[in-house]
Parts: structure tokens; sequence; C-alpha cells
């Protein structure tokens, strides 16, 4: 099984960075013309590399498969997280047409291959309980520490989402759009334990969280990993242990960025 | 004698597809909305065939939804409380003629940059961080200062009064409907309506409890979340760049007399 490299992710902290971290960018006058646009993919790529992908590849939005049974993969068995935020279904859904509509209109899209990244110690993951999550019903509890490393694996990917999409926004590409890899409440919101949006409307991380690929836009990743050639996608699950990861398959999250 | 001679007068009598009068020339009121905007502060307006106008949903869930928007789920006139189906949308823009598309200036301190944009969004952080937001601010080292009024907004910038987007669309679709345009559409231009009709009343929505807007003859759906309208792209045809605003663009670095723009559209039919 292939690893990332080790990376140190902060927990992520409610409201706008201190002034001095702002980075700061020129503005870009916009529309810009696609060709002044695809000299950036360069930058992107980079950007993944750096956080620890070990495949990047851009691929045309019209080949990505899409399959209206990604979307019930979070409803049977009941996902964990299903109805516990609002960017996941049932509160966050679209059509399916509408998000073929979505997808299709974009011209590239850039797909990177996160694998789990190469921790033995527990990462920290801020205060969330994790015993909250998963013993609701005294059962057997999985190891905490692959809890914590799942959350910190879908944080990565995310962290990567954002950061990619802050690049091409102000490269002028500004209907940017990126799919969400996991819950948003445990990539961003797991040290607040709860989602402030599904009660008063304004979400804490505006801004960065997005609905997941795979129930808001039928994403079929599984799919999309045999077409990039990355190989047999393993299923996660926070009781998927990677020792148990049978032959032939791998263990690893895709990320999707969609440009112009 | 047939049946239907039979019948009485009001049972059926009715001619259908009788064509509406028309009171006067479509043509000679475009002009007229045109030249209203430009009155009212625009700095530039056109009349456009309504096929020019850029739809898609992709920029519906790109603005709203991919990454979330601060706005959404805050108001009446945002997603997901006003959200059409997307059919219906587009059908409703191709049954179109014509357009106007007009553009408002903006001082860029008063558009992007981390001083600005964090204002509004800092005093609902410091609510969740239980804090007076004037030490949230201070923690991170942005200047306290009152947000701008919508005065300040609109003070005169490079000679141009403007009364906003939305307030013009707004004037424009009420001047259509009197002239017997009636389906005539404006879409919310210059932000959400918490921001640009709600502002003195600290960007809360009533008509989310209520269910009654507070100024429904101001604010409208806005043209990016509900009509999924491409400002940018809509403004691109006519030949209209603008400098990309946001959060990490500071608005000292705009080149010299550069200013944002807030393109609108209005639906004639």
């Amino acid at each position: 099984m292939s690893v990332g490299k080790k990376r140190d992710l902060p927990v992520p902290r409610v409201g706008p960075p201190a002034i001095d971290e702002v980075p700061r960018f020129k503005p870009v006058w916009v529309p810009a013309p696609p060709e002044e646009l695809e000299k950036n993919f360069q930058k992107y790529v980079d950007i993944a590399q750096d956080m620890g992908a070990s495949d990047v590849m851009v691929v045309s939005p019209k080949d990505i498969p899409l399959d209206i049974r990604a979307a019930y993969m979070c409803h049977f068995p009941h996902c964990r997280w299903l109805n516990s935020n609002d960017n996941c279904p049932m509160v966050r859904t679209f059509p399916f047409d509408e998000a073929q509509e979505i997808v299709r209109h974009y011209a590239y899209a850039l797909a990177y291959r996160m694998p789990p990244p190469a921790d033995d110690e527990v990462p920290d993951v801020g205060s969330i309980n994790l015993d909250m999550y998963y013993t609701m019903a005294k059962g057997a509890a999985p190891d905490p520490k692959l809890m914590a490393r799942n959350v910190f694996r879908q944080r990565i990917v995310a962290e990567t989402a954002r950061r990619i999409e802050q690049a091409a926004y102000y490269d002028g590409c500004y209907l940017k759009m990126s799919a969400g890899v996991g819950p948003c409440l445990v990539t961003w919101c797991a040290a607040e334990g709860r989602c402030v949006a599904m009660k008063e409307g304004f979400c804490k991380f505006c801004g960065i969280t997005q609905p997941v690929g795979s129930s808001a836009l039928y994403i079929d990743y599984y799919g999309l990993a045999r077409m990039l050639g990355w190989g047999e996608m393993q299923p996660g699950g926070n009781c998927a242990f990677p020792e148990d990861t049978p032959e032939g398959f791998d263990y690893f999250n895709i990320g999707l960025t969609f440009l112009f | 004698m047939t049946d239907e001679k039979r019948r009485p007068k009001w049972f059926l009598g009715y001619r259908p597809g009788v064509p509406r009068p028309t009171r006067g020339d479509l043509q000679r009121d475009l002009e007229e909305y045109r030249q209203m905007a430009l009155d009212m502060g625009a700095e530039d307006a056109r009349i456009i065939p309504a096929s020019d106008v850029e739809i898609g949903m992709h920029i519906r869930a790109s603005a709203c939804y991919f990454p979330r928007c601060p706005i959404f789920g805050t108001n009446l006139h945002c997603q997901p409380r006003w959200n059409a189906p997307w059919a219906d949308i587009k059908k409703i823009v191709a049954s179109f003629e014509y357009a106007i598309v007009f553009r408002t200036t903006r001082r860029p301190d008063h558009m992007s940059g981390p001083v600005h944009l964090t204002l509004e969004q800092t005093r609902l952080y410091a609510r969740y961080l239980d804090k007076p937001v004037e030490q949230v601010l201070t923690e991170r080292g942005y200047p306290v200062r009152p947000i701008p009024t919508r005065e300040e907004g609109l003070q005169p910038f490079r000679g141009v009064q403007s009364v906003g987007g939305t307030r013009i669309v707004a004037a424009i679709e009420r001047q259509a409907r009197r002239d017997g345009h009636y389906f005539s559409q404006a879409m919310g231009s210059g932000g959400s309506c918490p921001i640009t009709v709600c502002r003195e009343y600290g960007a809360a929505c009533v008509g989310l409890k209520t269910g009654i807007c507070r100024f429904p003859g101001r604010s409208r759906p806005t043209g990016t979340g509900c009509w999924g309208l491409d400002y940018i792209a809509t403004a691109g045809k006519q030949g209209w760049k603008m400098p990309l605003a946001g959060f990490s663009v500071h608005a000292e670095d705009y080149p010299e007399g550069a200013a944002c723009y807030s393109p609108a559209v209005v639906l004639i039919e």
C-alpha cells in the first residue's frame, strides 16, 4: 500500500485568520480567456503534490462516471454522518439531471489521488470526542487511533481542495468548484462537535465547506479510479483496518476540483 | 338548433387567444429603460438580446454551494429558500426577447480586501466564539472600525453617484410592468438582499421567521444564486472587464483609477 508524506495540518479555527496570515494576491481582470487560464495547471499540480498526492491528472468532466447509485451509498447502510450536517444528504442533494449539468459544463477537472498519511502516531484532530460518535449504542468501539487517522486523512484532501481553489480563483477562474470529500462535520468542524448551520443557517466555515461529491454530484469514485488507472479503491470505514485490505485493492481518496 | 346555440353566453362564451393590447412600442420602451438606468447612476447600460444572458446550473452551484456562500440560507432571496427548479429557470429565461444590462461602480475598498470582507462575518464568528466582536478583531490584528453604512458605500466614485444595482433593476422592472410588459423580471445585483437592502437592520432577514419580507418592493432574488446568471461572462460579452474582488485582493493593489463593477440584468419580454 502506497503511503503519502507526513503532513502537519493545524486544527481548523473558526473565524478570519490573523491579518498577517492572509495571503496577498494581485487583482486579475476577468473574464480571462481559457488559454490564459490553462497556463496555470502546473501550479495546481504542484499544490496537490506538495500536499502528498501520489498522482495528479487533468481529466475531462465529460468522462467522469456519474452514477445515481453513488448517492445511495450514504443511505444504505445509514452513514454515521447522514443528516448530521448541512452539506450531507438528506439535507443537501441535487436532482441527478442537475448534477449532470453542473459537472458536464466544466472544461477540465483536476483529479488527485491522496493515499493515507504515513503517521504511526495519532494525529491531532482537535477536541473531537471520538467515542461520542461511534459508541452510542455501547457496542464494540473501533480503534480511536484509526478513527483519528480517518478524520485527518479526509482533512488533508479538504485542505488540498481549498488551496487549489484559492489559487484558481485568484488566477481568474472564478467558477472553480471542488467536490467535497468526507462530511464537513469531520473535516472542518470536528473540534466543534456539531453543525451550527443546521440550526442557525450560518456555516462557521463558509467559503471552505462544500457538499460531498458522491452524494451531491453522484460521482462514482470507484469507477473514476479504475478509469484513471489508479487501481481498485478499497471502500473506507471506521472499522476498515488498512492491514485488512485485500490484495489488488488500495486505500486512498480522490479529490476533484473543477476548473473554468 | 344545435346544442351550442342553446347555451347561455356565460357558458364558454369567451374567445381564447385574444392578443394583449400593446401600450407603446417595445423598442421605444427599452430605450427608455436604458436611459432610466443611466439616470439612476449606472455607468453604462445596453439593450441586448436575452440570448446573450449567460446562465448555467453550474454557476448556481459554484456560487452558493461549492463552496458554501456566507450569505447562504440567511434570507428569503438566496439559496436554498428561493430554489426554483432549474428546468423552469431555463424556460423562463429562454422565453424573453430582450434584456437591459448595465453596470454600477463601487470603490475597491468597499468591495475587496480582508478588512472590508471580514467585518460582517466577524460579527457572526464572534457569536460562536462568545467574545465581543472588537476583541475578536483586535486579537487577529484587524483595525476596529464600524461597518460602512449604505450612504458611505454609495458615495460618489469617479464622479458617478449610484443608488445601487438592486434599486435600479427593481425600478426598471416596476416601470416595465406598468408599461404592459407584465412578465419582466429583475435579477438582484450587487450582493444579496441582507447586504443591499437590510444592511441598516443588522443584515437580519425577518422573512425567514415571519415569512414576510421587510422590503418586498426593493429586494429581488439574487441573479447568481437563484437565476444561475454568470454576471462576469454576460458583462464580458459587452466588452466590460473588471478586476476580480476577493478576501485576499487588497484594495491598494488595484491599478490607479480602477473600480469594481456590479453588472445587473433586467429581462424584458
